[in-house]
């Protein structure tokens, strides 16, 4: 969603709802402002015509009072004197359209007796009421005020004589000395007041009317100047209430509208009602509700289009004001896709816009310039530190290389020793090593080192720690001169500052004594079977690099037969889980417990899996290396006896034992391995220093005894000599050599076929029989079958 | 060497051995085909999948047990023998008086 949309989505129903409330609140109050002043004005209206009326009823009422005070205070009464009274109050009344007196029969000398006066076009004229054909006292306007004994208004009538003029009669009875004597009468016209009554107008076509205490209607625009039926018969003919529903009003007036359904025109309308006083008669405005309502329809519609209009307004201000603001934020956006893109050259205007836009499109320019400065960096650095990754790689590589990384390092005495080692560096290149290597005698040298510091600069002083070890140990000096000789040179030139932890170990193969000389470094595990792994303790020294004049303790320890050893640096025990703990003593020992009696590259590697399952999480920042030796336990009588150098080669007196045959098979293809030859070849040399021990051991021995014989392995460029002397009987080795020809039968007799084999075997053969260290069988194997030289 | 299960294939009685033999192992293969012999069998076949090293001691056991065998008017087979076994009874010259089959559904 834009800036734009969202502002519009929230500002818009917000203004619109307050607008609403605004517009709606202010005009309900106009309405009931309007409705109030109208009802005010109509009852006004109604209020005021209805005085008018009531000030011409009452006039007229105290006209008919005053004559019939007059009448009766005449003494004696004399109907000419009533007569001019009549004519006279005629005369002087304009309002009044006629007057009697009419006498009660008998009560006065008059008799029956009622001259009536009124006003004709040609002036007053003169009728006896008392005649036969009209006999008065049967008439209502005579009888009613006599039985009320008071002034009373009558419905009013037509008068047919007189032109037919809308009348109403008021009669008040004469009193004399406290009898009744008579009934004086005014009628009035009703003219003026219909005339009045249908000049109101209310509205358009709203209007008023009279209704009479009978209920008839007087008036009314659709019911005549007097309606022939009252509001009831009106009502009985009705079929809604709303009749009634005006009966009622009309009997119970008041100030205030009643909104119902004008019975007549069956429009909705605003019904008000005033009473008139003197007749008991109801003046009833009724007017339309549409024409009320109309003004506040307009007031509505004016609303709503100022509503409109400042709606449009506004909206067109949150656009303008929005725009102001997205504009800037759009170009930003699109600033920040081009940046995605990769195009950092493009650069925004930073003169426009409000100042915080202004000052963020400074930093985006600011980003855009830093970030292609930092990719050229970047992109420069990268190829530089890809040539590092490589080097660092080859670096790696040469470094494993040097490590003993084929095993058995010595196949000669792996009836006597197992051993293995590993380094897992932290980083590409290690700091730590391992090394093992052959001393003079049945010896060999063991060293741990872990150099201080990590990566290239530890690795450089690695392999320097490493050469000088080698260097100096082969000179067969003792252990701790070794160290010192070691430690002099490293320390001479060691501008770095750093340091070497060693653990160097001399070990006996024939006896498992051994002289540690341990250099600051982790004491190295006893591992006997059945018991719990224990640390050597050690004679300890500073590391080697330290001081250029020091000089190192010696620690001396013989492993026992079946015992193993582990070395390791402190990789191992520092390694941290995710928790930070470190791998530690306890567990390395727990670790490595279950393993003691496995072989040694199962101890090793074992251990390692374990660590790294402890520090999975690749923090390990310290090089592992593990080493671990075990001196075999060994049948006695199946010892190699001795192992030696000679020559170059190697010499070992084995005991004359068939079943030692297996052990010199695999000698002699460990040794055969190293110098390249194929398996196929491998087997051939097996089976011909098989067949040729076999021939010594049950020939020149007779079968297996205590004797011992040599095996001098001969390492040559092109191959491998194979020497086997014995101190037994000699034979005729030619004779038995081609006692077979390699043409079997079933009846061929036993003998001369090994060492018909042997002679297929391999390139050459030379028996030597009683020289001075005995019986020799020499043979030689050329790799891939050089010719035999001359 | 070991001597592993033996079963039997149609009229021959097939021995399954396995590891070295030599010298040192010969007599004691001698002794298991000697027992097969005794017990009546005359077809021996010798399964030498197993073996990964024969010197000519095991070849002179080989021979007597054939001999025996043919005495019987039996006879002998070896079975599937590795490459280098292989090569030991071919530079032997032993390849042409045993017959020599790859698997035991071949023996005859």
């Amino acid at each position: 969603m834009s800036l734009r949309s969202r502002l519009l989505a929230v500002l818009i129903p917000t203004i619109v709802l307050l607008l609403g409330i605004v517009i709606f609140a202010s005009f309900r109050k106009s309405e009931q402002t309007v409705l109030e002043q109208i009802n005010a004005e109509t009852y006004q209206l109604a209020s005021s015509q209805g005085v008018q009326f009531d000030i011409l009823f009452e006039s007229s009422q105290k006209i008919a009072d005053g004559v019939a005070v007059a009448i009766a205070s005449m003494d004696p009464i004399e109907k000419s004197s009533v007569e001019r009274l009549l004519r006279n109050t005629l005369e002087t009344s304009p309002n009044v359209f006629g007057t009697t007196a009419a006498f009660v029969p008998g009560a006065t000398a008059l008799g029956r007796f009622s001259p009536y006066f009124h006003r004709t076009s040609h002036g007053v004229a003169f009728t006896s009421l008392a005649d036969p054909a009209y006999d008065y006292p049967r008439w209502d306007w005579y009888k009613t005020p006599l039985e009320r004994n008071g002034g009373t208004w009558g419905e009013p009538y037509f008068d047919r004589g007189g032109g037919n003029v809308l009348m109403t009669t008021y009669s008040v009875p004469i009193r004399a000395s406290g009898t009744t004597i008579g009934v004086a009468t005014v009628d009035i016209s009703l003219e003026d007041l219909v005339r009045r009554i249908r000049k109101v107008t209310v509205g358009e076509s709203g209007f008023a009317f009279v209704v009479t205490s009978d209920g008839h209607l007087i008036a009314h625009p659709t019911e005549g100047v007097l309606s022939q039926r009252t509001l009831g018969q009106m009502d009985e003919d009705s079929t809604d209430g709303s009749m009634r529903q005006l009966a009622e009003l009309i009997r119970t007036p008041g100030p205030d509208f009643v909104e119902m359904i004008d019975p007549f025109t069956r429009r909705s309308s605003w019904v008000i009602c005033t009473p008139l006083q003197a007749t008991g008669w109801t003046l009833t405005v009724i007017y339309p509700s549409a024409e009320i309502l109309r003004p506040l329809r307009q007031l509505k519609s004016n609303v709503a289009v100022v509503s409109a209009i400042i709606l449009v307004l506004l909206v067109a201000l949150i656009l303008l004001v929005s725009a102001s603001v997205a504009s800037p934020i759009s170009q930003l956006v699109k600033q920040a896709e081009q940046y995605s893109r990769g195009a950092f050259d493009q650069r925004l205007n930073t003169n426009e816009g409000p100042t915080e836009i202004r000052r963020l499109s400074g930093a985006f320019n600011y980003m855009g310039k830093a970030i292609a400065d930092q990719i050229e960096t970047v992109k420069s650095t990268a190829a530089q530190k890809e040539r590092y990754r490589q080097e660092l790689m080859i670096a790696a590589e040469i470094q494993q290389s040097i490590l003993p990384r084929i095993f058995p390092p010595f196949p000669e005495f792996q009836d006597r020793l197992d051993i293995y080692g590993l380094t897992k560096p932290a980083r590409e290149v290690a700091g730590d090593y391992y090394d093992f290597f052959r001393l003079p005698g049945d010896r060999i040298a063991i060293v741990v080192a872990d150099v201080s510091g990590k990566g290239a600069p530890s690795s450089l002083m690695m392999a320097m720690t490493r050469m000088l070890v080698r260097e100096i140990a082969e000179r067969n000096y003792q252990p701790a001169e070794v160290m010192r000789r070691v430690n002099h040179m490293l320390a001479r030139d060691n501008v770095a500052g750093m340091f070497v932890t060693v653990l160097y170990g001399e070990y006996h193969l024939n006896t498992g004594f051994t002289r540690f000389v341990c250099a600051g470094h982790n004491p190295p595990l006893h591992l006997r079977p059945g018991e719990k792994a224990a640390a050597i303790h050690m004679k300890t020294n500073l590391p080697v690099a330290v001081l250029p004049a020091t000089h190192f303790h010696t620690t001396e320890f013989t492993l026992g037969p079946g015992e193993a050893l582990l070395l390791y640096t402190d990789g191992v025990t520092e390694a941290m889980d995710a928790q930070g703990d470190m791998f530690g003593m306890e567990r390395l020992m727990d670790s490595v417990g279950p393993l003691s009696e496995r072989p040694c590259v199962e101890i090793a590697e074992g251990l390692l899996s374990v660590v790294e399952k402890f520090s999975p999480h690749g923090g390990r920042d310290d090089d592992i290396t593990i080493v671990t030796l075990r001196r075999r336990k060994e049948e006695e009588h199946m010892r190699v006896v001795q192992v030696a150098e000679c020559h170059g080669g190697i010499r070992m007196e084995l005991p004359a034992r068939t079943g030692m045959l297996g052990k010199i098979c695999s000698l002699a293809e460990a040794v055969g391995r190293d110098i390249g030859f194929s398996e196929g070849e491998l087997y051939q040399i097996s089976l011909a220093l098989d067949e040729v021990a076999t021939n010594v051991i049950m020939h020149a021995y007779g079968g297996d005894t205590n004797e011992t014989f040599q095996v001098e392995f001969h390492p040559r460029a092109d191959g491998l000599c194979v020497t086997v002397t014995d101190y037994g009987m000699p034979f005729d080795f030619e004779a038995k050599l081609n006692r077979y020809d390699g043409h079997a039968t079933i009846d061929q007799p036993i003998g001369g076929i090994g060492l018909f084999l042997t002679r297929k075997s391999v390139d050459g053969i030379w028996y030597e029989p009683e020289t001075f260290e005995g019986n020799k069988v020499t043979f030689v194997k050329y790799l891939q079958k050089q010719p035999v030289p001359p | 060497m070991q001597i592993d299960a033996t079963k039997t294939e149609g009229k021959w009685t097939v021995m399954a051995v396995s590891g070295r033999i030599d010298g040192h192992t010969a007599p004691e293969f001698e002794a298991a085909c000697k027992a097969q012999l005794d017990k009546g069998t005359v077809w021996l076949a010798v399964d030498l999948a197993g073996v990964q090293y024969m010197s000519s001691a095991g070849l002179r056991v080989l021979l007597a047990t054939l001999k025996s065998a043919k005495g019987k008017s039996g006879g002998m087979a070896l079975v599937s023998p590795q490459e280098n076994v292989r090569e030991v009874l071919e530079i032997s010259g032993f390849s042409s008086i045993f017959s020599i089959v790859a698997d035991v559904q071949k023996l005859s």
